[in-house]
């Protein structure tokens, strides 16, 4: 069920918010030890809140969609008296004073949390092997990575543990759980959901969002989640707006683009989902046509460099603790001290020039379509992917094509597209202007209504 | 390409050689891909810092 749809049974008080919440721990305790998806379990806070959610709904004071409803949160998602860890030895007794905006918001909007999400380290990677809280495994093939860094959001998700997970994207880390295990996942424009108390990695390109099971459902979590927050010096007054698609959505003359460098060393079975998914959209009316976009590749190079010298910057109060961090976050911290000061700045400045080479692409099209990864989830431990007759790290491979929308600081959405010929999902990524939640969802949702999409998760 | 060794020695001496040694590959390969964009940069292209909200019609 998606949240839209047991929300009408809460509010019909055919289930109350404590049953959602005793089966959805109840599953938690027997899948959570094969998944490794949850670093810390909130049981007793759970129904706690439970009770409360119920007796203000019995009173007549609903919250909204979100009233009752179990979710978590990424542990690098500060909560109040519970113990925030960002995945990291360094944090591993760290137990905040105070939650973050996001789970302020939430808990604002009547949300159930049941606890913290493991997540790759620091959340500095895309596989979520964890060297201190162990691997997260991917519900559709536990041999699999489920993609990070939120990989225990998407596992949770795609498990049916929780109805939605929040995330953090510096480079993909929200799309590319989402594509691996199945789920939505949705990146907002920089600025428009506030990064307050959110352990940060890179200031410039960190990004919160949903993990949910439905298009919908991901608007329905931006709607709590976005709006203008003082305490975070990025977040933006763009006005908000109810980022819910309507039922029936038309997507009827929306121009969405398309370029060739988007299925560059991509693997077949992905380029035929997302070409479909595309041919899907033509079939309600949408006008798909090729575009010519920015090097994908130089995108790429200065979304490195910045995310480098940034989450250096921001460990450089570690840097004695080196026994305390993994070896694959070790030697990207290594990497970014290294890093000039001029390539940084030379970085940003390419930044700003390549953001206004890629606002001319919105006077030809309203959004964009292409894969979220170029993959699918590849094993635990697989660190290198072979396209086209050449190796490609991973970690490269799997944000090579999300990465850019960091740096362009744009709003995208991964939903699913398909199972692969081996049975693993595969994403879709709808991209729009700055601050276009609204056109992304609804384009996601009309294809989603016209049955785009994989079944459950069989776990 | 860079002396990273060197400026690794220089900059951050705290790192052990054989950590060094094992970045230099993945230096090597940004480097590569990120130094041609940056000659000819306009003078007069600032850098950018999150989103320009000015600038994306906000």
């Amino acid at each position: 069920m998606t949240i839209l749809e047991v929300a009408q049974e809460l509010r019909a008080r055919r289930v109350s918010s404590v049953e959602l919440v005793t089966a959805a721990l109840d599953r938690i305790g027997r899948l959570n030890p094969k998944l490794n998806a949850f670093i810390t379990v909130t049981g007793e806070a759970a129904v706690r809140a439970a009770r409360q959610a119920d007796s203000e709904l019995a009173s007549g004071r609903a919250r909204g969609p979100l009233h009752g409803i179990p979710i978590a949160v990424k542990d690098l998602f500060l909560t109040r008296g519970v113990r925030t860890t960002s995945g990291s030895k360094l944090f591993e007794s760290y137990v905040p004073d105070h939650d973050a905006a996001v789970v302020e918001r939430l808990a604002a909007a009547g949300a159930v949390p049941l606890g913290k999400l493991n997540m790759h380290e620091l959340a500095y990677g895309v596989t979520s092997d964890n060297p201190h809280f162990g691997p997260v495994r991917n519900p559709w093939d536990t041999a699999r990575s489920p993609g990070g860094s939120s990989g225990g959001s998407g596992a949770a998700v795609a498990a049916n543990l929780v109805y939605a997970a929040m995330g953090s994207d510096t480079g993909g880390s929200i799309r590319v759980p989402a594509a691996f295990c199945g789920t939505v996942g949705l990146k907002p424009t920089y600025g428009r959901v506030s990064r307050y108390g959110a352990l940060p990695l890179a200031w410039s390109l960190d990004h919160m969002g949903p993990l949910t099971r439905s298009v919908r459902d991901a608007a329905v979590l931006l709607n709590a989640i976005a709006g203008y927050d003082r305490r975070d010096p990025a977040s933006s007054r763009h006005p908000v707006v109810d980022y819910v698609p309507d039922e029936g959505c038309s997507i009827r003359g929306v121009r969405i683009g398309f370029a060739a460098s988007f299925f560059e060393r991509v693997s077949e079975d992905v380029e035929l989902a997302v070409r479909g998914a595309m041919a899907h959209a033509a079939s309600l009316g949408a006008e798909v046509k090729p575009v010519t976009v920015p090097d994908l590749a130089a995108l790429n190079a200065v979304g490195r460099v910045i995310l480098m010298a940034e989450a250096s910057a921001a460990m450089e109060p570690y840097r004695e603790r080196r026994q305390d961090f993994g070896a694959d976050v070790l030697a990207l911290l290594d990497q970014g001290r290294l890093i000039p000061a001029t390539d940084y700045i030379n970085a940003q400045r390419l930044r700003r020039a390549l953001r206004r080479e890629f606002r001319k692409v919105w006077r030809e099209v309203d959004c964009l379509m292409f894969p979220t990864t170029p993959h699918t989830a590849p094993r635990i431990g697989e660190t290198t992917i072979h396209f086209e007759g050449q190796d490609e790290d991973t970690r490269l491979a799997a944000t090579r094509l999300s990465r850019v929308f960091n740096v362009l600081s744009l709003p995208a959405l991964s939903m699913p597209c398909g199972l692969s010929s081996s049975g693993l999902p595969m994403g879709l990524q709808i991209v729009g202007p700055a601050f276009e939640e609204a056109l992304v969802l609804r384009v996601g949702a009309a294809l989603e209504d016209a049955g785009l999409g994989i079944p459950p998760c069989p776990i | 390409m860079k002396d990273w060794k060197g400026i690794a020695k220089a900059a951050a001496p705290d790192i052990p050689e054989a950590d060094v040694h094992r970045i230099l590959a993945p230096l090597d390969a940004l480097e590569a891909a990120f130094r041609p964009l940056v000659k000819n940069l306009p003078p007069d292209l600032e850098p950018a810092s999150g989103l320009d909200a000015e600038e994306e019609g906000e």
